[in-house]
């Protein structure tokens, strides 16, 4: 016993010392098949065939590993999002689905312009769902790229999984290089865990019906704690660069109440607000860097995409194309 | 080619334009002297709503609605500004807080609450933004929120010329 428990100390040491990634070492496809086998019941040969049919794609390696380039400042990133053409998308998609929004919204507590916007920003409402088959995207990112192999074994072993569920072809199935798949982009583990049939045909497609689409993001927001009625973000303004600096180096999650915010450098601005808990984020605009607190439904946005710019963008998209419906109706 | 009357045309053009101004602003001061008119003025586009009187009760004074109800007959041309980057998160008159993506607006006299339309006269472009903020005595007739002007494209415009109309 104490021989053993010397060998993993000696291991531990040389380990540390080595400084050997825990998970470096790509998992081999046959590893993973056997492993579909044996915890889930796959038929090895099919899966075997299934992955000979399967691209390994360069192009995708490509992008995976491109630099990150020079960050765009927010509003130019703001550009791209908040458009002429998806705002008239999101308006005329309201329109078209009306009644499945008005539904989702009473069954999830989620407001049409917020599905809208996700779907917007996403897909350009299912204009862009993306041409790479998943299972080449998923074999080429789960056994060629070792820095996020784990992350996409557990994508691959979902999509494989909700597939047989559904009764869909894996080979079939299309989406983005990295295996987001339909109108709102969902990666696997999210298609099993979020996606609903909201039309009660007996199966959940978020590639081609767009009432399950609408559903599935609305859950998605409602399984994350989306507040009905809450507010999103507030403008703030902090007492100098260094409590600013201070607020927003956390990592983003809406943990201070608002009077704590205040004591660590917010602002008093009235005392409307102090029921709420969120935290400080900044935003390059173009007058400068400007702050935000962001409340619960903010943060939820950011789980879908995690960033606050991305949050920022749906949720500005979503006023745009609220106001514009509103004026129509 | 050059038409030798375009001098003419543009003055008689602005002649015509202090002129129409003249009557607008004539027809204003009308409608501020008859505080207690039951009806909007001729101008205004708003259908009068007729409401059914009971026959044995004879319309009186009295009876009319309290003037804030009425509709606030507003049109004015001025200058446009807009807020600093240093406003943004700031309370403003009526305790909202102003964001520079709001569609808001500062003005001297107009209710707070008040809609108004808002013209970029040299493009023609419009914009209704509500009235939150109060202006304090300046060259501008209206501080636009930064998302106000931008929509509007006065942001790199040499004259910010507007038309501030409110809403009924």
């Amino acid at each position: 016993m104490k021989l053993r428990q010397g060998f993993y100390l000696f291991l531990w040491i040389v380990a540390s010392i080595c400084n050997i990634p825990a998970q470096a070492e790509v998992v081999p496809l046959e590893m993973f098949i056997n492993n579909m086998v044996t915890k889930h019941n796959f038929d090895k040969q099919a899966l075997t065939q299934l992955f000979k049919k399967a691209k390994v794609k360069n192009s995708i390696l490509k992008v995976m590993s491109r630099p990150a380039g020079k960050r765009r400042p927010w509003y130019r990133y703001r550009e791209n999002f908040v458009t002429k053409k998806r705002i008239n998308g999101g308006v005329d998609f309201w329109r078209t689905y009306a009644n499945t929004l008005q539904r989702a919204k009473s069954t999830y507590g989620v407001p049409p312009e917020i599905i809208i916007a996700i779907i917007g920003v996403e897909t350009i409402y299912g204009g862009y769902t993306g041409n790479n088959r998943i299972i080449d995207a998923l074999k080429t990112l789960s056994f060629h790229y070792p820095k996020r192999a784990d992350f996409f074994r557990k994508e691959l072993e979902a999509f494989l999984l909700v597939t047989r569920e559904e009764g869909f072809d894996p080979l079939e199935m299309k989406g983005s290089y990295a295996g987001a798949m339909g109108l709102g982009q969902f990666m696997p583990t999210s298609y099993q865990n979020y996606a609903v049939d909201f039309d009660g045909d007996g199966q959940r497609n978020i590639w081609t019906n767009v009432v399950d689409a609408i559903g599935s993001v609305a859950n998605y927001f409602k399984q994350h704690q989306w507040q009905p009625g809450q507010p999103v973000l507030l403008a703030v303004q902090v007492d100098d660069e260094i409590a600013g600096q201070t607020l927003v180096d956390l990592e983003f999650k809406p943990q201070y109440s608002m009077p704590q915010l205040k004591k660590m450098g917010l602002r008093k601005l009235g005392n409307q607000y102090d029921d709420y808990s969120g935290l400080v984020f900044d935003l390059e605009t173009e007058q400068g860097k400007l702050y935000w607190v962001g409340f619960n439904n903010f943060y939820v946005i950011t789980r879908y995409n995690r960033s606050t710019r991305y949050a920022m963008a749906v949720y500005q998209l979503a006023q745009e194309i609220k106001s514009a419906y509103e004026d129509l109706h | 080619m050059p038409w030798p009357f375009t001098n003419l045309l543009k003055k008689l053009n602005q002649l015509m334009k202090i002129y129409i101004s003249l009557i607008i602003l004539a027809g204003l001061l009308q409608s501020c002297t008859q505080s207690t008119v039951t009806q909007p003025p001729f101008y205004t586009a708003m259908p009068v709503e007729k409401t059914p009187v009971p026959a044995m009760v004879k319309p009186s004074i009295a009876k009319i609605p309290p003037a804030k109800k009425q509709p606030i007959i507003y049109t004015q041309r001025g200058q446009a500004s807009w807020y600093t980057g240093k406003e943004h998160g700031m309370v403003t008159a009526n305790g909202e807080i102003y964001d520079i993506y709001g569609l808001t607006a500062a003005h001297a006299t107009l209710p707070l609450g008040t809609k108004v339309r808002v013209t970029n006269i040299e493009k023609s472009r419009t914009l209704i933004v509500n009235i939150n903020d109060r202006l304090p005595s300046g060259p501008a007739l209206i501080k636009l929120s930064y998302q106000a002007a931008q929509k509007l494209g006065l942001l790199n415009q040499a004259h910010l010329f507007v038309e501030v109309h409110a809403l009924p």
